[in-house]
């Protein structure tokens, strides 16, 4: 995870080479998705069978380094659920992968191993543009 | 907030400002004005949004009598003529929350009501500054904010300073917003008491009336698409 206060994340990845799927069928650990023919435009952080940015079938697989940085969080503190009594506050953030050569291809993550009021910090100094 | 410096002070003056409207009428839940102080001693539900950025659990029902102009016009009351009904939304704003997070920065930190704003203007003829009041759906404060951008009230991005400088207010404000109180401190009825209250402004019995109020923009959730939008206006020509 990294991001500077202040700045917005962006990816500044350089291009990876694309890996065909595992003949089993299984996708190998951190890759995305996307459509060859507007690899920019289509790549997702998920494995899909269609392409997000046209629903064409035909997808290739590409792997990623498996780092990012936050493109938007939040820190929940109210549990939404009895199990969750005991998990607030966590920290939820939408990850943009490197190397997805400025698509800014996006996964859903829970931010782990970081103080959430650290967090917390970070938005605040977005917020104000400086501090 | 990342994007254009939105603060929590811009979500308090939503909050705060729909609490002074919503004090004024005898139908509301919530009866005493919301202070700075009060919104940001309250409890942090999900970072950056506290206890006051939420709507409240309620239940009531709204009805809506839908019919021809030509019957409108002998009923007891006067009519509120639909001048122009959209639905629709920002195709990946949906999804971008859910399920698809690659939305475009611009689009991200939208409502998503961009091309329903543009469809409703374009069929009823008039521009954001022909409406005299808007209802716009509040569940969460800052999507307060990002309509009052996507309808055109002010520039994309300025929503913050906009409504800070006093902008949504009642009587006050350039275009207010939620003379009723809203989803966050009149009550929570879906939406469905913006429509009643959009019918109220149009004639002329609203508890907060907009003087003059000649057309009233009515939204609908931003939320999984499609999303919704309605001009009503006094006159039907």
């Amino acid at each position: 995870m990294s991001g500077e206060p202040g700045v917005f994340p962006r990816c500044s990845g350089t291009p990876v080479p694309t890996t065909p799927p595992d003949p089993s069928g299984k996708p190998p650990p951190r890759t995305g998705s996307s459509h060859p023919a507007a690899p920019t435009a289509g790549r997702s952080a998920s494995r899909r069978r269609r392409s997000v940015s046209c629903a064409a079938p035909r997808v290739e697989w590409v792997e990623l380094p498996g780092t990012g940085t936050v493109y938007s969080f939040t820190v929940v503190r109210h549990p939404l659920a009895r199990m969750l009594n005991e998990v607030v506050p966590y920290a939820s953030g939408i990850i943009e992968l490197d190397g997805t050569q400025g698509a800014g291809a996006r996964m859903i993550a829970n931010i782990v191993e970081c103080h959430v009021d650290a967090l917390r910090s970070v938005t605040a100094s977005r917020s104000c543009g400086n501090t | 907030m990342h994007l254009y410096g939105t603060t929590r002070e811009h979500f308090a003056e939503v909050a705060i400002s729909e609490r002074a409207n919503a004090i004024r009428r005898p139908t509301s839940l919530q009866t005493q004005p919301l202070t700075r102080d009060e919104y940001f001693a309250a409890r942090m539900i999900s970072d950056p949004m506290c206890l006051f950025d939420y709507t409240q659990e309620t239940d009531g029902a709204v009805a809506v009598i839908t019919t021809s102009a030509d019957r409108a016009r002998d009923l007891r009351q006067p009519p509120a003529y639909i001048l122009a009904s959209a639905h629709g939304g920002t195709g990946r704003w949906g999804p971008a929350i859910f399920r698809y997070f690659q939305a475009p920065d611009d689009e991200f930190a939208s409502s998503g009501h961009r091309p329903v704003a543009k469809r409703l203007y374009e069929m009823a003829g008039v521009t954001a500054a022909d409406v005299d009041v808007a209802l716009l759906y509040d569940h969460f404060s800052p999507l307060v904010i990002m309509q009052l951008e996507d309808y055109g009230f002010c520039p994309i991005g300025e929503g913050g300073p906009f409504v800070a400088e006093g902008n949504m207010r009642w009587p006050t404000g350039t275009i207010p917003v939620n003379t009723h109180g809203g989803n966050l401190s009149e009550a929570y009825i879906i939406g469905m008491t913006h429509v009643r209250e959009a019918v109220e402004q149009i004639r002329g019995t609203a508890v907060n009336q907009v003087e003059g109020a000649e057309i009233a923009l009515v939204t609908g959730g931003p939320a999984a698409l499609p999303v919704s939008g309605t001009l009503l206006a006094r006159s039907g020509s």
